[in-house]
């Protein structure tokens, strides 16, 4: 699920750029807002990663 | 501020020397491997992407396009974030079939002599001004430090000293199959100096330069140009097209393919760089806009590409651009290494060995490395040579991104590869060949007539802007999109109208996420391991056939002399996989191919028989989830009912390989499923195989009581067998079902054996009753005739008549004690019986006898060894036997009788030193009337009623030959201990 989560949110991210990119450096977060989106992924990613690793060792 | 050569030459030494003494320290194992193979370590090595494009190149990326810049790091992120879509499957075909280079890969999918070889070229073509990007970064960074020389000499310095060091990282080893643990921690360490340095730079400019991050928010609202000027961005075309390329360029370069799967050997570890890598991309995609705003904030008057070094040389703080100095050096030199490294793998396996014949007397590993040396000192002074055509004020990025739209030529039959079955190796080169004539025409044609002719033509006026010889932002777009848009366009038409092979949908079959490794299922014409390594001799030359094949072989743990027909398979995939890393894809397919072929054409595509797919989902047991691995579980569930059956089960497949050998099985043929399983019938023991093959040959479904006679003794068994129709992938098959009578048979003889001489029994007794009273009269009469006459002829006719009914009533005797032996009811109450008195008592008996042959009888048992039972039943026990010991006696020689305990039995011994019995009549001398007496010297009775009066006692009976020629007979009977108090009072009573 996470996984779909992941690559629905990278491939809305390639359609809606750079219009997004605009959005978000343009709210309250700042030049930075496009940093703490990306930080989110990463950790999505860590725990798909690491709930793939669980039901592979179960 | 000024650093003298021999400085700079001294800082990039230390950091390279450093370098490969951290990958020499690994290769020695002076590092702990909880270091070296740590998943960090790998991921860290990954940082190899972010070259002198990363370093330098997003910097003058955000100065001039703003949030720009950000695309580099989120595209080539995004390729380890969407794993699943072309790393995940890329990773698992390239480890399963020990595909080293990207060119292995589509030479793999699109199975063609020339695709791995159009692949290495064009991919050599395209990452070219990629090297040479790295090759100028330095040349210029060098530059600004110190001005003493041009550019063009420090470059040429550069090379040299690359050439060595890449030399010394990837080619001293024989073979590129040994992976480069050393080249892995060198890299993750080189990673962690780049983060280190372009860190401490951002740092810097934060806290140096504008004094916190308070101030820095000060001085971006004081200066709004600035901050908007980051906010800025490309416009939707140009952006999707940078993405693009950073995405396909991540998946694509072959400096991240050579990391992450040539010198990878752990499935796992995409794993932690999926996460990993975008966080270390992050880390120092933080840094860029603060380095640009430090450099813009002290007026750094370096192109913006070298603001990193621009920073500490307007500060004029040396240990700042040192370390960026250092920094940048690793970015360039670990690109540079490694894709050189890759390049020349690529180039050696696919464009020159197809070429290659063995030449006699050549060692073909030598050959190899020393070609490889040669390739990668050829591929550095061929990217100086294109670095020495850009103009000057030629930017970075440019270069990056004209080699960036040559690697995206790679993504459609990347992605294809795994998730479209009908793509063609044709249609794969008509994509790939399109898109690279738009990117020749577009982007890299007018770099060289730019660089060419520069003096005479300004730049070409459609692609480039005159100022900096910069492909324009429009540029990218185009040159990106038409030249990707024909080549999927190509791609797709050219595969629809092209039809697969058999071998493409096999591969295509390899490489699709939902498919597993599939080996051939035919049978090879090589019958043994010896004929496989005297057929790649052939192409190889003995010692490299030798080596390969020993090597296959320890690695699947088999042995020199396997011959059964999966074992054979899996040899000659794994000497193909073995040989693809050293030679590639290509080359070691058509060598495998021609000479370890199939017996005949195979049915690629057709079904695999129960015991490959069982074999398969074994191996893949980890990597199942959700359904899949409930279904495997189910399966395993079911196959352990199977295994653990306690009647024997066995199925045949139509080409004779057994493929079920369960549990019982093995027990009852005493072979192993491990050795059997996948193995031809004909691989059985001779008896079992004309068993199984006669019975599931026949047209009979069941075959009651067959005798099976194997290691001297006969098994009574059960056959049935079950055809499996209905289901395609065991078409054909036989189930046999073998039940094992053979102890319920012997009951059964037993209990009709019994019968019958329960039978004789009775009849025994009747005869006797009926015969002795005649009998009796008889002897009365002679006796009466002996006394009323004197004449001695008569009396000696009385005395033999007299002499005759003894012998008649002695035989009623044992007839009539046979027929009570197995007679319950006679029993008498069991008391403790000394074995000592009771041999004495029967030696004592025979001593009475008339027969006297000299025999002595040695009485050898424990003067206080007891059984339970009826005394004088035993005394008769020992009479027969030592009668019959007697009898079979020489004059004057032995008979002795030893006893002793053995476990919880008394084990009683008679051995004599007479003629022995034979083999043959061991097994029937207990059986009632068996004699071999001559006629009128024996009943045959006599052992019967000593068996039935042992088994009458619980215990046992057994004869065979003495060493010394005589007979051993052997008495086993429960023992007696006078300790225990309920047998004693039983005793006493």
């Amino acid at each position: 699920m996470i996984e779909r989560v992941i690559v629905f949110l990278i491939l809305g991210f390639f359609v809606f750029d750079p219009g997004i990119q605009s959005f978000w450096s343009r709210g309250p977060l700042g030049w930075y807002a496009n940093y703490l989106v990306w930080l989110a992924l990463i950790g999505a990613c860590y725990f798909s990663g690491r709930r793939a690793s669980k039901d592979a060792g179960d | 501020m000024v650093f003298s050569l021999t400085q700079l030459f001294a800082i990039g030494l230390v950091y390279l020397v450093t370098l490969f003494g951290s990958a020499y320290a690994t290769e020695r194992g002076w590092l702990p491997q909880s270091l070296t193979r740590h998943p960090v370590t790998r991921v860290l090595s990954l940082g190899v992407f972010a070259g002198s494009i990363c370093f330098y190149g997003t910097l003058g990326l955000a100065a001039n396009y703003g949030s720009g810049y950000f695309l580099y790091f989120v595209g080539a992120s995004a390729a380890f974030l969407m794993a699943p879509v072309v790393l995940g499957p890329l990773s698992r075909v390239a480890l399963n079939h020990k595909l080293g280079s990207l060119a292995d890969v589509f030479a793999f999918r699109y199975p063609a002599p020339w695709v791995g070889g159009v692949v290495s070229l064009l991919m050599l073509l395209g990452v070219l001004p990629l090297i040479a990007l790295q090759i100028h970064a330095i040349s210029v960074t060098i530059h600004l430090l110190n001005q003493e020389f041009s550019e063009n000499v420090l470059a040429i310095g550069f090379c040299i000293t690359m050439i060595v060091f890449a030399i010394l990282f990837g080619a001293r080893h024989m073979s590129t199959r040994d992976k480069h643990q050393g080249l892995v921690v060198a890299l993750g360490l080189e990673s962690i100096i780049k983060l280190c340095a372009f860190v401490t730079v951002a740092v810097y400019a934060v806290y140096q330069v504008f004094g916190g991050f308070t101030e820095m928010a000060t001085w971006l609202s004081a200066n709004q140009p600035f901050l908007d000027g980051m906010q800025q961005t490309l416009s939707e075309g140009s952006s999707r097209s940078l993405l693009l390329m950073f995405f396909g360029a991540t998946v694509a370069l072959p400096h991240v393919y050579h990391i992450l799967l040539t010198e990878n050997d752990d499935a796992q570890s995409l794993g932690a760089a999926r996460w990993g890598f975008p966080l270390y991309l992050l880390l120092l995609s933080a840094c860029v806009p603060l380095i640009l705003w430090g450099a813009i904030r002290v007026g750094a008057d370096t192109p913006p590409e070298f603001y990193a070094i621009g920073l500490g040389l307007m500060t004029e703080d040396r240990g700042l651009t040192i370390l960026a100095f250092v920094g940048g050096l690793a970015a360039a030199s670990g690109v540079l290494i490694v894709s050189t490294l890759a390049l020349a793998s690529m180039t050696l396996n696919h464009v020159l060995l197809p070429f290659y014949r063995p030449v006699p007397g050549i060692n073909f590993y030598t050959l190899l490395i020393n070609t490889r040396r040669i390739l990668i000192a050829a591929i550095i002074l061929a990217s100086y040579g294109v670095n020495r055509l850009l103009g000057e004020g030629q930017t970075l990025m440019s270069l990056g991104i004209v080699a960036f739209v040559a690697v995206l030529q790679f993504l459609p039959g990347l992605i294809g590869a795994f998730h479209w079955r009908k793509a063609t190796r044709s249609g794969f080169t008509a994509g790939l060949v399109a898109g690279y004539l738009v990117w020749f025409v577009s982007l890299f044609f007018p770099l060289l007539s730019d660089l060419v002719y520069s003096s005479l033509l300004t730049s070409s006026p459609l692609l480039y802007e005159q100022r900096l010889y910069e492909p324009a932002e429009t540029a990218w777009h185009f040159a990106a999109s038409v030249s990707l848009a024909l080549n999927v366009l190509a791609y797709v038409i050219v595969s629809l109208l092209t039809r697969p092979t058999v071998e493409e949908l096999h591969a295509a079959n390899d490489c699709m996420s939902d498919s597993f490794a599939r080996p051939y299922q035919g049978e090879l014409e090589a019958e043994s391991v010896t004929d496989i390594e005297a057929s790649i001799a052939l192409a190889l030359g003995q010692a490299t056939s030798s080596r390969e094949v020993s090597l296959a072989l320890a690695e699947l743990s088999l042995g020199q002399d396997e011959r059964r027909p999966h074992a054979l398979r899996q040899i000659r995939h794994r000497i193909e996989s073995n040989l693809s890393t050293l030679m590639g894809q290509t080359i070691a397919h058509r060598i495998i191919g021609h000479f370890v072929p199939y017996k005949a054409e195979v049915d690629l595509l057709g079904y695999e028989n129960i015991h490959t797919i069982e074999s398969r989902l074994e191996d893949y047991r980890s990597q199942l989830t959700g359904m899949a691995a409930e279904l495997d579980a189910l399966r395993r569930y079911h196959r352990q009912i199977l295994q653990d059956l306690p009647t024997a089960v066995c199925s045949i497949n139509k080409d004779w390989q057994v493929l079920t050998w369960n549990g019982a099985m093995e027990d009852l043929s005493w072979v192993s499923a491990d050795k059997i399983v996948g193995s031809s019938l004909v691989s059985l023991p001779e008896e079992w195989y004309k068993l199984l093959h006669g019975f599931a040959s026949g047209n009979d479904v069941h075959a009651l009581k067959s005798v099976l006679h194997i290691d001297g003794q006969n098994l009574i068994l059960n056959l049935h067998k079950a055809s499996i129709a209905n289901m395609p992938a065991a078409q054909g098959d036989v189930v046999i079902v073998i039940e094992n009578i053979t102890e319920e048979t012997m009951l059964e003889e037993k209990l009709i054996h019994s019968e019958r001489l329960a039978s004789i029994g009775q009849l025994a007794a009747g005869v006797a009753h009926e015969i002795g009273n005649p009998i009796t009269g008889i002897a009365c009469l002679a006796q009466n005739l002996k006394i009323e006459t004197n004449r001695p002829e008569l009396i000696e006719l009385s005395n033999q008549i007299l002499e005759q009914t003894e012998r008649i009533s002695a035989i009623l005797h044992s007839l009539v004690n046979f027929s009570y032996g197995g007679n319950a009811d006679l029993k008498r109450p069991s008391v403790p019986v000394n074995i000592h008195q009771c041999v004495d008592e029967a030696i004592k008996l025979l001593s009475l006898s008339q027969v006297d042959k000299g025999i002595a009888f040695a009485n050898l048992c424990p003067a206080d060894m007891k059984v339970l039972g009826d005394p004088q039943r035993l005394a008769q026990v020992f009479v027969n036997i030592l009668t019959n010991a007697r009898d079979a006696s020489r004059p004057g020689s032995q008979v002795a009788i030893e006893a002793g305990m053995v476990d919880d039995h008394v084990e009683i011994t008679v051995v004599d030193q007479g003629h022995g019995i034979s083999q043959a009549h061991l097994k029937q001398v207990f059986e009632p009337f068996f004699t071999t007496k001559d006629p009128g010297q024996g009943t045959g009775l006599g052992l019967a009623i000593v068996s039935s009066i042992v088994e009458e006692h619980h215990g046992s009976i057994t004869a065979e030959p003495a060493t010394d020629g005589g007979t051993r007979v052997i008495i086993k009977l429960p023992g007696y201990e006078s300790s225990g108090p309920e047998l004693t009072s039983t005793a006493n009573s």
